[in-house]
């Protein structure tokens, strides 16, 4: 009995350890969707993707009013080009993301 | 427009700031590529990277504090006066101010300078265990006070306003007792955190506005009482107060325990 409790303890350390690496490692990538344009802070989120892509849907690409991260309006002219960074710098960061997601995965938050 | 970093350093019986300062410096080249200046009442002896050394008395004579090593207790002079100084003593039009003890390891902290912004700093820190509990005592300055700031790393332009900022928080250095307790401080230790949170509440007119903005960087931070297990390249490994074990690669980080990160420094 003492000695299965010792077990599903240490097992819970384990978890520990990894959930906070899972933690530590979403920070990181959160921090590097941080986009500006016009000198104004764009953190890059699908609720951004889509809101932008809607527009492109629609036609209307020129001279397009969007909110920043502090509700602050900024007038975007080209949103196609603005619409292109956001996607490659989210995309960029997605890879970065899996590769290192993956390997805590492959390694079950064992840190060397 | 040129751009730097300036860092401050005062050494004490406890931590080599200026080693400190030389080790932050080497990062600060290798990520974000940019001029490093160091303000300091110390001698820099021997080989190091600064591009300016800026001598500037250090007012502080009495002030200590403790400073932990995991359970290790040293109470040392605690310089940090001089901080306030940062917009008469900065070199650059542009300039990011951080602790020594603020290890840069990616080049996220260039950013700023795609900011419009003539002021940017952090109102939330996160300990990388993630168990340290954001407290109402690292949220506002008292129980029933304003909101808190981390003075660790900030960015600023040398605007008028900004002037006016560091000459608020100049007065509130100067006149500390009395702001401590006006803004109900219960600590009597100056700190440069309460003081930027102070002087920024009433330069927006004793309100909470959304100037200054939050610098584009999570402040990630160990404190004191963890201990550093090791360093290889970029990665950090800890073991925090409550047992856990932790990593990090490629992130920035402010190491509290000084003691930990000069042995880390000297040994490499």
């Amino acid at each position: 009995m003492e000695n299965s409790i010792s077990m599903a303890q240490a097992y819970s350390n384990k978890m520990k350890q990894f959930n906070n690496q899972l933690k530590l490692l979403k920070k990181k990538y959160l921090e590097q969707n941080i986009f500006y344009k016009n000198g104004h802070q764009f953190t890059i989120t699908l609720s951004l993707i889509n809101h932008c892509l809607g527009y492109i849907n629609l036609g209307k690409s020129n001279s397009i009013v969007l909110l920043d991260d502090y509700d602050l309006p900024v007038r975007i002219e080209n949103l196609q080009d603005f619409y292109d960074d956001i996607i490659d710098t989210y995309q960029q960061n997605l890879n970065s993301y899996i590769v290192e997601y993956e390997k805590i995965i492959q390694s079950k938050g064992e840190i060397q | 427009m040129n751009r730097g970093v300036l860092l401050f350093a005062h050494n004490n019986d406890a931590v080599d700031y200026v080693k400190q300062g030389i080790y932050c410096a080497e990062h600060i080249k290798k990520y974000l590529n940019l001029p490093v200046s160091l303000a300091t009442s110390d001698d820099v002896k021997g080989v190091h990277n600064f591009d300016q050394i800026i001598p500037t008395p250090n007012p502080n004579k009495k002030q200590t504090r403790n400073y932990y090593d995991g359970t290790i207790r040293q109470n040392s002079l605690w310089n940090n006066h001089s901080r306030t100084n940062a917009f008469s003593l900065s070199p650059y039009d542009e300039t990011i101010v951080m602790d020594t003890d603020f290890i840069v390891q990616n080049k996220n902290l260039n950013k700023v300078f795609e900011s419009k912004e003539d002021f940017l700093i952090n109102y939330k820190a996160q300990h990388i265990d993630f168990e340290s509990t954001y407290t109402n005592d690292m949220k506002y300055v008292s129980d029933t006070g304003i909101e808190m700031c981390w003075a660790t790393v900030f960015y600023f332009k040398k605007t008028d306003r900004v002037k006016k900022l560091f000459q608020m928080i100049n007065h509130i250095r100067d006149h500390w007792s009395f702001y401590r307790y006006r803004y109900q401080l219960l600590q009597k230790t100056y700190r440069n955190d309460f003081a930027f949170a102070i002087a920024i509440h009433i330069m927006n007119g004793y309100q909470k506005a959304t100037w200054p903005k939050q610098l584009p960087i999570n402040l990630m931070y160990i404190t004191d009482k963890d201990v550093i297990l090791n360093k290889t390249n970029s990665q950090w490994k800890f073991k925090h107060e409550s047992g856990l074990i932790s990593s990090i690669e490629n992130q920035n980080i402010h190491v509290m325990n000084k003691i930990a990160l000069n042995r880390i420094i000297e040994n490499e």
